[in-house]
């Protein structure tokens, strides 16, 4: 009856051993490769949508696709603070004031570009060339993981030692007028 | 043969195996961790920087001396809303905690810069200066209602002046010379001498009020001026570390800001943000070090003019402008005066070739 059990635990062992922890640590270098990488693309994303002033639909769907080359799935959120310059028309006084609004957030849940609708705060109108930034607006890229990987689930709930950014948001001031 | 012995011994190998296995694959996990954290902050830290030289530059002004006029709180407040609406970090106590974790911000202009620092200890710096002549004048750097203040010791009132505004006044690339007191001369890349007076505004040498002859004081020399900044820079660490004992010093100014100032392409010759963080904590992840460095390069160009003559529309740059006419519109280039102020090169300027 001894033999038996301990024949048990050995298979159990080696059960754990030579297939669990390998797949432990497969999944975990998985994660940290997706993590880079997320990192990476929402950066370029960022980037060309600074660069360009434009949030273009063909650049959407180029971020969308390297994303999904990391094997999760993801909730992808821009949003658009476009930046007013206030004149005062007091003419003694001499200051402008410059502020942000928040003005326009779509998300992949609406079905990305081609849903956003981006309002004119002056006219209140939709403007006949939509999607066009000014020259220090500030977009903001985030993407939150909709599914998660075991590894990084067990490790942050029951470890509560290393906390998972699930969101990664980027913040970028556009440089040129659209 | 027991066939207890023999079961037990390859059983608790395979236990401590597994559980070497299991630290090894946690510390990887740790260690990644960590290392994306890292990377996270610092990209942001790069948003941020050129978001705040980005603000800074747009609401940059440029005088007839050729002077850039720049307002430093604009680089501070977008760098930090940058920063910390990023990573979400917000609230009271992270808006304090983040202000204790720069250890230097450095907003460099094209004939001075700026130094974030709390404001007694930036009068220090400036006091210290071994090119201002007297300590009583280094308070003139500052604005007169700091200076009456701290004339009768009002910390409240000195408190509530720069309490949003961390930011000196602009240091100037200065050096005395052999001029005697009273004032200094700066001399700027852009070529105009910019002339730093006493705070009556008045030029004077013994008792005779004049001009100073300029003469140049080694500043084209932009090594002398990075070194100006990387000397600053250590001073702002030095001092963060003194009020900051727990930090304890530990903070070494990496060798690739350097060489990124002192041999790269950063060049000083326009608006350039210089930012060192220290020790910031983000979920866990304790002691971020950040070193940000956005540049610009100020370039001077010409400008265009629309105008009117014979009832057409003609475009020339600003100088070449014929007399007796009205300008219309400016702009900053030939191709916008084309399109948006719809004019043509003016023909009396093309020189055809003469038919022989």
């Amino acid at each position: 009856m001894d033999t038996v059990i301990h024949k048990l635990f050995a298979v159990i062992l080696v059960v754990l051993g030579l297939a669990l922890t390998p797949l432990i640590n497969s999944t975990i270098i998985d994660d940290s490769r997706a993590q880079r990488l997320e990192l990476n693309y929402t950066q370029n994303y960022l980037d060309v949508i600074c660069d360009k002033g434009v949030i273009s639909e063909d650049d959407y769907t180029d971020f969308a696709t390297s994303l999904s080359s990391t094997g999760y799935l993801y909730k992808i959120d821009v949003e658009l603070e476009s930046r007013r310059v206030y004149v005062p028309t007091n003419t003694s006084s001499n200051t402008l004031a410059t502020y942000h609004v928040l003005s326009t957030v779509f998300s992949s849940d609406t079905g990305g570009v081609k849903n956003a609708v981006y309002v004119d705060h002056v006219s209140g109108a939709t403007p006949t060339t939509p999607n066009v930034l000014g020259r220090g607006d500030i977009v903001t890229v985030r993407i939150s993981k909709i599914q998660q990987s075991r590894t990084s689930k067990v490790f942050a709930t029951i470890f509560h030692l290393f906390v998972t950014p699930k969101d990664i948001s980027l913040k970028g001031m556009v440089r040129n007028d659209g | 043969m027991d066939s207890d012995s023999l079961m037990t011994l390859p059983s608790w190998l395979m236990v401590m195996l597994i559980t070497s296995l299991l630290a090894g694959s946690l510390m990887h996990y740790n260690r990644s961790e960590r290392e994306f954290i890292q990377s996270y902050v610092t990209q942001v830290a790069n948003n941020a920087s050129d978001a705040a030289l980005l603000e800074t530059q747009l609401n940059l002004q440029i005088d007839v001396m050729g002077d850039t006029i720049i307002d430093p709180s604009y680089a501070y407040s977008m760098y930090d809303k940058i920063f910390r609406e990023s990573l979400e970090v917000n609230g009271s106590a992270a808006i304090a905690k983040f202000v204790d974790n720069i250890a230097a911000m450095i907003l460099a202009d094209d004939d001075g810069y700026y130094i974030y620092m709390p404001f007694e200890k930036a009068y220090d710096y400036v006091k210290g200066f071994d090119r201002l002549p007297a300590p009583a004048l280094a308070g003139q750097w500052f604005d007169q209602e700091y200076h009456s203040a701290e004339s009768t010791n009002d910390h409240a009132t000195m408190n509530k002046l720069y309490s949003s505004n961390y930011f000196t006044q602009k240091i100037p690339y200065a050096r005395f010379g052999t001029y005697p007191t009273n004032y200094v001369i700066c001399d700027t890349f852009s070529g105009t001498n910019i002339l730093y007076g006493t705070s009556a505004g008045v030029w004077k040498r013994g008792n005779i009020y004049e001009n100073p002859e300029l003469e140049s004081y080694e500043l084209h020399d932009q090594s002398e001026i990075v070194k100006e900044i990387v000397g600053a820079v250590t001073y702002s660490v030095e001092k963060a570390n003194e009020s900051q004992p727990y930090w304890g010093n530990k903070f070494y100014i990496p060798s690739q800001f350097l060489d990124d100032t002192l041999y790269s392409a950063v060049s000083l010759q326009g608006v350039t943000l210089i930012t060192l963080i220290q020790g910031f904590d983000y979920k866990g992840i304790k002691d971020i070090d950040i070193y940000t460095v956005s540049g610009t390069q100020l370039t001077f160009g010409k400008k265009y003019v629309v105008y009117m003559r014979g009832g057409k529309r003609y475009y020339t740059t600003a100088d070449m402008l014929p007399p007796g006419v009205t300008v219309i519109q400016t702009h900053p280039s030939a191709e916008d005066a084309v399109r948006y102020g719809r004019a043509n090169p003016d023909p009396s300027y093309y020189r055809p070739a003469t038919i022989k």
